[in-house]
């Protein structure tokens, strides 16, 4: 991986850094968006591993997937190691037990869960000494919170992984064509299907990207077992 | 047939060298007989990796074909556009990597890609079979530029770009859009007699 530039977190991914203007914020909060089957864990696993593989300590909060089928998934990447597993370079962790150390029980999660959640998370990320932190997917778990407190615990999650310069990256699902988004981030990352003449294309697109000149165009993208690859989306002439 | 026409297509490749984007202009009955000059004879003197996208004949027609001529095709990667469409996908993915049709062309610019990441740095020849059937699928503006990024991309990896087209069966736009996007467009036919 090159060096990145004062403030920069190369993800490592090949095309990803040169589009978001040399990788994510260092310790910034990312937000990849995107509906079902749009490559959002894909990505995830490979910023992870991509970062573990130069030595940079990472984590993955799974709320959706068990540990094992994440495992599993990641395995396909040629990059994968299970040394890596092994000595705890990359962990990763069911949301599941870290919820279960809670002493705030109750459902929906009010303020004090999310702020123990948080402590959980931030002991975690300390322990650990954490590069790189993703939570795939935040979308359930933001749910099960109050409002207020989901809000809250955003923002605290922010100014937590910044203070430890971890770059996080949270997923979030949404619906094709509405992509709203209700998480304030450093970085927001739209993946989509896009149909064109009947044809379906996965495409990315970065919609910011804080302190960086950022390529606003999309790209087309495919998951494959050397990573993912980017290509700028054909516009036939129209631009 | 016209031998010379598989042997015109070695030479002029010899001669342009890599990084060239070339574009060969083919009558029906000279066909098959550059394409395999090109894939075997071409690639085993100058050591070539082999990159074929087709979206003309299935790969495994194209596999069939090289095998029953006893053509080592080792070398050779398939980029196949045209199998999911007849539902025909052969089992042979080690040769074989398939897009879902040829109007995905960012798809074909990232198999080859992906397969340049295969290949180990190794010089690579790669094939478009053919502009004809591309653009069938294709309005001629996309193609154009699909061609242009691909051929770019190409010369930058220092592989032997090569298009091929059946020159008398080209909409008017489509060859002068072939005329626009390689280097080099050279019709292979009979030699004119001396």
């Amino acid at each position: 991986m090159a060096k990145p530039q004062e403030g920069r977190c190369l993800t490592g991914i090949e095309g990803l850094d040169q589009i978001t203007g040399g990788g994510f914020p260092l310790g910034g909060l990312v937000h990849i968006s995107g509906s079902c089957g749009s490559g959002k864990s894909s990505l995830v696993n490979e910023f992870l591993l991509r970062g573990a593989a130069e030595g940079h300590k990472a984590a993955l909060i799974t709320t959706v997937h068990s540990v094992q089928k994440t495992l599993d998934s990641m395995s396909h990447l040629e990059i994968f190691d299970e040394r890596l597993i092994k000595e705890k370079v990359l962990r990763i962790l069911d949301v599941a037990d870290l919820l279960e150390e809670l002493s705030h029980t109750g459902r929906p999660i009010e303020g004090n869960g999310a702020m123990e959640l948080l402590s959980e998370m931030e002991g975690m990320i300390g322990k650990q000494g954490a590069k790189r932190l993703a939570i795939d997917s935040i979308s359930p778990l933001l749910m099960e919170m109050e409002a207020g407190a989901a809000r809250n615990f955003i923002k605290k999650l922010g100014e937590t992984v910044y203070a430890k310069k971890c770059t996080t990256v949270v997923v979030s699902d949404c619906e094709e064509g509405v992509g709203k988004t209700y998480v304030p981030c450093d970085g927001l990352v739209r993946l989509s299907n896009i149909e064109r003449q009947g044809n379906v294309l996965r495409v990315l697109q970065v919609l910011k990207m804080q302190g960086a000149a950022h390529s606003r165009s999309r790209y087309v993208f495919d998951v494959t077992s050397s990573g993912m690859l980017l290509t700028p989306m054909l516009r036939g002439g129209f631009h | 047939m016209t031998p010379e026409a598989a042997e015109d297509a070695r030479n002029k490749l010899t001669e342009t060298g890599p990084s060239v984007a070339v574009a060969f202009m083919i009558n029906p009955e000279n066909y098959f007989e550059v394409i395999t000059s090109l894939v075997d004879t071409f690639c085993r003197e100058n050591d070539l990796a082999c990159i074929y996208v087709t979206a003309s004949v299935p790969a495994a027609t194209m596999i069939n074909a090289l095998d029953s001529l006893e053509i080592d095709r080792k070398h050779v990667k398939f980029i196949d556009c045209i199998s999911y469409a007849t539902m025909q996908l052969s089992g042979d993915t080690d040769a074989i990597t398939y897009v879902e049709g040829p109007a995905m062309l960012e798809y074909i610019i990232l198999r080859v890609e992906y397969l340049f990441r295969k290949a180990n740095k190794r010089k690579t020849l790669v094939i478009i079979d053919s502009v004809n059937a591309m653009a069938m699928h294709n309005d001629t503006r996309m193609l154009s530029e699909f061609i242009q990024i691909l051929m770019s991309a190409l010369k930058g990896r220092e592989a032997y770009p090569v298009l091929l087209a059946l020159g008398d069966q080209l909409r008017p736009e489509v060859k002068e859009m072939i005329g626009l996007v390689s280097d080099q467009v050279i019709s292979l036919g009979p030699r004119p007699s001396v």
